[in-house]
């Protein structure tokens, strides 16, 4: 190979490697921005808002976009821009609560269902199959029905509606390392099999249990507002994203500033989270990109 | 998008019958002339006894064009003949003899005679069939035939409201032919009257098909088919209209208005309802059993800018137990929008926020009451909840509300004092058959157990010996003027005792296609197709 032509390749593994940087930090600093922005509007949300979430004017019902409210105001003349931004709160704090619960659930069920053997495996693979071919919006659906609404009932029926699916990821995981031979290096020895879960094979499996809670925090915010929308989400007059798009939608017409808020604030978050897990794929998971 | 969506599954299942259909207008309109009506709320059964149209208004809507009564409304609630041709009343006022219309027939070809009315009104008289609506039929005594074409009606006692009974839904005639065959509960699905368009098909909870009866008695009726399809979604029910897949719609929101308007080819029709909103208080639990303390609420709620504002001008302000329209109705001083006489009020009644938090305080803790509110029953019913609890906030009160799914809002409101879980709690009687009488005497007659489940629609458990009186009397005074005096006097009581928030008395807002002529919207909230040509 000439030296020029070991150049060029040198050159172009440089690019592709450049591209590749760029690429993993723009898709994660883009999404911790967004996310981080959300996050302040969670904390300081009374703080940030121009007005009251809940002050009404009725001289000022269905504004649209204009200097004093940017985003419009509701029938009762509240601000829409201060009902979003004191509505995150809401919807993250759901969402990062549920998908922690479900988290946890999930890598316990996962390590039981990839590690242990016999009949204890074999139960909580049953009841994980019988839970993922139950559609998870029919289920969190339905516990939200069952619970009423409220914040508590939300959060259960997200957790338990998202365990099975990252306990099979997890499960995965766990069956792939368990072959590894570190891991037979470690009973050849003697090491506990509750040792061996929790200091070998659990921070192996860390990277796939971090990237996979973020993509789900984007989908725990679709099914929280989802359930707001469908009037299983919070008591009025709490600002919850989901329950003022369900209500804008009856003003899709007339106002169509009433979805326009909220249905922004969600794809936003959304887009936040999903940019943020794909980011940390592509950081931390070795066999994406090779 | 809706529409788009609606037409796409009709076209797959008429793809799947084998029969396509290009476009979705041969389904409505005067082309093919068939009326759809989209309505608010679904129909699951169709009979006046039973469930008694367990959906409202739905069921009635449909039953007032299957069935014929003796006597039926008009727009304005006036009496017309309908299966009579003419009556008199007895000089005991104990009865009154009907002369019924030749040559009527059912549905399944049988003839309309005193003995079926006889059958049917002994069928409302008794217990085990007539579940539901039995105070509009207990003063009723008997019925006798008294020759092919003559029936007599006796009541107990003079009764006032006899004509509003029978024009009532519940007084709708049968064919005793058919329930003697298919069975006593066979109405409900499947049922024989003599209107002037009879049940084609049948699919509870989604649609009812009426054909034309060829026998009706006033000539053959204009439209081809009749068809009641639910639509709950009220914006989705506005596109419908606009797209032509349906021809009349009801609960149109006061904000979907000016959409409807702006169209040339749509006509609103709109009426003012007999049912006057107001927010319940528990008059038993304290301190709402202190009067002062209900009267103080009244002055903190702005009702005129709630109508103003919130219905843009399709409703007003209540000065009345009954709404503006209601036979008998009298009007009083309206209780003013003042929040600082609210404040005065109240601490003349010993309720005041001395630890500042903005909120009074009652035996020592925080007065906070929670508000039942249903979503989507009545005309902006959680708005209107949300005006109210900041208004009451204002004024030191602590309101959370409680948002109730619609199915089981009417149970929650009739549940016992103890288990209720509400003290204030938002509705609206309805008096379907026009009376104020019966509107007042079911909502503020004394209950026999105050506690228990309430006998009637007294969810407020209000009890004054004055009132009860009253409401007796008005029973049995048959004479039109000195029943509206006896009823204005209760009025009076009942205003000032409070034992609501008074609030609006709203406008019954329906929509018909502009060349679709005799749809008529009823105060009691019904919106009837019976008429209804192009």
């Amino acid at each position: 190979m000439s030296a020029v032509s070991q150049k060029f390749a040198l050159a172009a593994v440089r690019c592709a490697f450049a591209a590749r940087w760029l690429r993993q930090n723009v898709y994660l600093a883009a999404g911790t921005v967004i996310v981080l922005a959300f996050l302040i509007a969670a904390v300081f949300g009374e703080q940030i808002a121009p007005y009251g979430a809940n002050k009404q004017n009725l001289l000022n019902s269905l504004e649209g976009p204009s200097a004093a409210h940017w985003l419009g105001t509701d029938p009762l003349g509240r601000d829409l821009l201060s009902r979003v931004v004191v509505g995150t709160r809401h919807t993250l704090s759901v969402a990062v609560v549920s998908v922690f619960f479900s988290c946890f659930l999930g890598v316990i069920l996962g390590l039981i269902s990839g590690f242990a053997r016999g009949h204890l495996a074999t139960a909580v693979d049953a009841i994980v199959d019988v839970a993922l071919t139950i559609p998870n919006m029919i289920l969190a659906i339905s516990i939200a029905a069952v619970m009423g609404a409220g914040l508590t009932g939300l959060i259960i029926a997200i957790s338990i509606s998202f365990t099975p699916p990252i306990s099979r990821i997890v499960r995965g995981r766990v069956l792939e390392i368990r072959e590894e031979d570190f891991i037979s290096a470690a009973r050849t020895i003697g090491v506990r099999p509750w040792r061996i879960l929790l200091r070998h094979v659990l921070p192996n499996a860390a990277t796939v249990i971090v990237i996979e809670a973020s993509l789900q925090a984007g989908q725990a915010v679709l099914t929280a507002t989802a359930l707001g929308f469908l009037g299983l989400g919070v008591q009025p007059p709490t600002p919850e994203w989901g329950t003022l798009l369900g209500y804008g939608r009856e003003y899709l017409h007339s106002a169509p500033f009433m979805v326009i808020a909220p249905g922004l604030a969600i794809s936003l978050m959304v887009l936040g989270f999903n940019l943020l897990g794909d980011g940390l794929r592509d950081l931390l998971d070795p066999r994406v990109g090779n | 998008m809706t529409s788009t969506t609606h037409r796409v599954q009709r076209m797959l299942v008429a793809g799947v019958a084998g029969v396509f259909l290009a476009a979705t207008s041969s389904f409505a309109g005067p082309d093919d002339n068939t009326l759809v009506f989209g309505q608010s709320q679904s129909i699951t059964d169709i009979g006046p006894a039973y469930n008694a149209f367990l959906q409202y208004p739905s069921g009635y809507e449909a039953s007032f064009v299957i069935y014929d009564r003796l006597v039926t409304f008009d727009d304005q609630l006036r009496f017309n003949a309908q299966l009579a041709e003419s009556w008199t009343i007895a000089e005991d006022q104990k009865s009154v003899t009907f002369k019924l219309r030749a040559g009527a027939t059912f549905h399944d070809g049988t003839p309309i005679d005193a003995a079926a009315i006889k059958f049917n009104v002994e069928r409302m008289m008794d217990p085990e069939i007539n579940t539901t609506n039995r105070p509009l039929w207990d003063p009723i005594a008997g019925a006798d035939a008294i020759d092919d074409l003559t029936v007599r009606l006796r009541t107990h006692e003079p009764f006032a409201l006899l004509f509003n009974t029978l024009a009532h839904g519940s007084g709708a005639i049968l064919s005793p032919t058919a329930i003697m065959e298919n069975g006593q509960e066979s109405e409900t699905q499947n049922p024989v009257g003599s209107g002037p368009y009879k049940v084609e098909s049948f699919n509870p909870g989604l649609e009812l098909v009426l054909a034309p009866h060829e026998g009706y008695w006033a000539g053959k009726p204009p439209l081809d088919r009749v068809i009641f399809r639910y639509v709950p979604e009220a914006a989705t029910r506005v596109s419908a209209l606009q797209s032509g897949d349906v021809d009349v719609i009801d609960g149109v929101p006061t904000h979907l208005i000016a959409q409807i308007e702006s169209d040339d080819g749509l006509q609103v029709l709109a009426s003012p309802s007999l049912r006057p909103m107001g927010l319940a208080m528990q008059t038993t639990v304290p301190p709402l059993d202190n009067v002062d303390v209900r009267r103080a609420l009244n002055h903190a709620i702005p009702v005129d800018a709630i109508a103003e504002k919130l219905f843009l001008g399709q409703a007003k302000a209540s000065d009345s137990p009954l709404a503006f329209n209601t036979v008998g109705y009298h009007g009083n001083e309206p209780y003013s929008y003042d929040p600082g006489k609210a404040r005065e009020m109240l601490a003349a009644a010993g309720l005041t926020d001395s630890d500042g938090n903005g909120i009074v305080e009652h035996d020592g803790t925080d007065l906070v009451f929670t508000l039942l509110v249903p979503e989507g029953v009545f005309a902006n019913d959680v708005l209107v909840a949300e005006t109210a609890a900041a208004a009451l906030q204002e004024v030191g009160i602590g309101i959370e509300i409680r948002k109730i799914e619609r199915s089981s809002f009417w149970d929650t409101l009739r549940l016992p004092v103890a288990e209720a879980g509400w003290q204030i709690g938002m509705f609206g009687f309805n008096p379907s058959n026009a009376s104020g009488l019966y509107h007042l005497d079911s909502m503020y007659t004394s209950n026999p157990d105050n506690v228990g489940r309430p006998a009637v629609w007294n969810i407020t458990r209000y009890s004054n010996p004055e009132v009860d009186a009253l409401m007796a009397q008005a029973t049995v005074t048959v004479d039109g003027d000195a029943r509206a005096a006896i009823l204005a006097e209760a009025q009076d009581m009942i205003w000032n005792d409070a034992p609501y928030i008074w609030l609006q008395v709203n406008n019954i807002i329906s929509a018909a296609r502009a060349d679709l002529g005799g749809v008529e919207v009823w105060p009691v909230i019904f919106t009837i197709v019976r008429g209804g040509a192009y």
